[in-house]
């Protein structure tokens, strides 16, 4: 198994572009740190900047763009453990936009939501898909996966499928996926999957 | 109404008395400054045992100047940035764990430090003043170098600002934008090794943490923005030096300890309000 290599970001050898985005899980974000929502947008800007400056006129405009697209734009003076956790997910997205990232990555970016604030996140990814963004998103809902997503990259140490939902999404491949772990249930002729995923280890 | 005045002007009618308030300022400022950043990134014990490193080199600069105070500022600065970069180089390689490294290298230094200093015979004077400082020995020559370089520090903190606090808030994104995450780390080490080398005369080194972190601490109660709380701590940090002084000239207890002394009040005034004012309104 290869262990090495090198990524390429729409044709770009690595460290030729800042145009990826990483989205962190909210557990690795220190809430209380004396910023509010405005200011972690602007940090997405850092790199657009001059060295020894401050932001500009237009720097603030993008910001103010980019809450605007999450809808935050009325919070945008709070201090950042004021959110609610969907709140705190549209800010990092704005921050990304901020940053004009072309690829944003997330990890997990539901996990914790409650319906209505995992709904207004996905939601949030529809808008960035027509805004030609690309969102890779790391999750263990298959449910979701196959509703919201239009590719999937099924992944257990090694590619198991890459493609359409309807294409990677068959029992065969699932089971190869999460191999114990899935259980298969016949109901009424449907075939139903269920991840067992409440008490797995930390290998994935 | 004369008197009253009196009391407030008569004891900086001392130049001795001028130049430490000058001084108790000036390294106050600076403190609250740097200490924002420390508080924030949670290197109080870093900043304890970087002032306790300096010692050694004080001692070396102090022996081979049979005594004079003038050039001990450049030994104190030299020992802290060899000290800061040491450790941070030895914690992040060693199988050991960061803070047991610091507690180490630390005490060890310490220990070399008084050592050094005993064999001198006025050994306890002079022992006393570089732990828990000297405010009222600063000279106009102190004076200059402590005013320079607290200008340069302000300077650097105001210019990479928001590389400071990107890199303090969330170092992947930093790493993605480009930056390089270890160069500012080193520089905010350098700037913390700086402060150290500036807080000596005035604080000395065992109390030099108080200075670093408390005022910062206070000023992170009262606000939610980086700039508000940098610009609160160098008020409540400044506003202490002065009140300290009062408190040393009139009931004659060391200046150090008394400028501490009123950092910590202001923080437990503060912290008792604040809690206060939150179980209030969670009735």
């Amino acid at each position: 198994m290869p262990t090495s290599g090198e990524v390429q970001v729409y044709g770009n050898k690595p460290g030729k572009h800042v145009c990826i985005a990483y989205i962190p899980q909210r557990t690795q974000v220190d809430w209380h740190f004396p910023v509010n929502v405005s200011d972690v947008v602007m940090m997405g800007r850092a790199a657009k900047m001059k060295p020894f400056s401050w932001p500009s006129h237009a720097d603030y405009q993008a910001v103010n763009q980019a809450l605007d697209t999450v809808e935050l734009r009325n919070l945008a003076k709070r201090q950042i453990s004021e959110l609610s956790g969907g709140q705190q997910q549209r800010m990092f997205i704005a921050r990304a936009l901020a940053q004009e990232a072309e690829l944003i990555m997330m990890d997990e970016p539901l996990s914790g939501l409650d319906t209505p604030s995992q709904e207004g996140v996905l939601a949030l990814l529809e808008t960035l898909h027509q805004k030609h963004v690309t969102v890779m998103v790391a999750t263990h809902d298959l449910d979701q996966a196959s509703t919201y997503f239009d590719r999937i990259l099924l992944l257990n140490h090694r590619i198991i499928g890459f493609g359409s939902p309807k294409e990677v999404m068959t029992t065969e491949r699932l089971l190869k996926a999460f191999g114990g772990r899935l259980k298969i249930v016949d109901a009424n002729g449907d075939t139903v999957l269920m991840d067992d995923n409440c008490c797995h280890g930390g290998d994935d | 109404m004369d008197a009253i005045i009196s009391f407030f002007v008569q004891p900086f009618s001392y130049a001795f008395m001028q130049r430490g308030l000058i001084a108790a300022i000036l390294v106050g400022i600076v403190c609250a400054v740097v200490g924002t950043f420390i508080v924030l990134r949670g290197m109080a014990f870093f900043g304890d045992a970087l002032a306790h490193t300096i010692l050694p080199g004080v001692a070396v600069g102090y022996l081979v100047s049979g005594g004079a105070r003038e050039t001990l500022f450049w030994w104190a600065l030299g020992t802290s940035v060899v000290a800061s970069l040491g450790i941070s180089a030895l914690s992040r390689n060693s199988k050991i764990k960061e803070d047991t490294a610091i507690g180490i290298i630390f005490a060890g230094m310490f220990a070399l430090g008084i050592a050094l200093i005993s064999t001198v015979r006025s050994y306890a004077v002079d022992l006393s003043h570089f732990l828990f400082g000297d405010v009222l020995g600063v000279t106009s020559g102190n004076l200059w170098t402590i005013g320079i370089f607290t200008g340069f520090i302000l300077l650097v903190v105001l210019a990479f600002y928001k590389e400071f606090l990107t890199v303090s808030f969330d170092p992947i994104l930093a790493t993605t934008l480009r930056m390089p995450v270890k160069l500012i780390n080193t520089a905010l080490l350098i700037l913390i090794a700086i402060t150290v080398a500036v807080a000596m005369q005035t604080v000395g080194v065992a109390l030099m943490v108080a200075m670093l972190v408390t005022p910062a601490a206070t000023a992170s109660l009262l606000t939610n923005r980086l700039p508000k709380m940098m610009v609160l701590a160098s008020i409540i940090a400044g506003a202490s030096g002065l009140v300290g002084l009062f408190l040393s000239y009139y009931l004659s207890i060391a200046s150090g300890a008394a400028i501490v002394l009123t950092c910590t009040v202001v923080f437990a005034v503060t912290w008792a309000l604040k809690s206060f004012h939150s179980s209030q309104s969670r009735l």
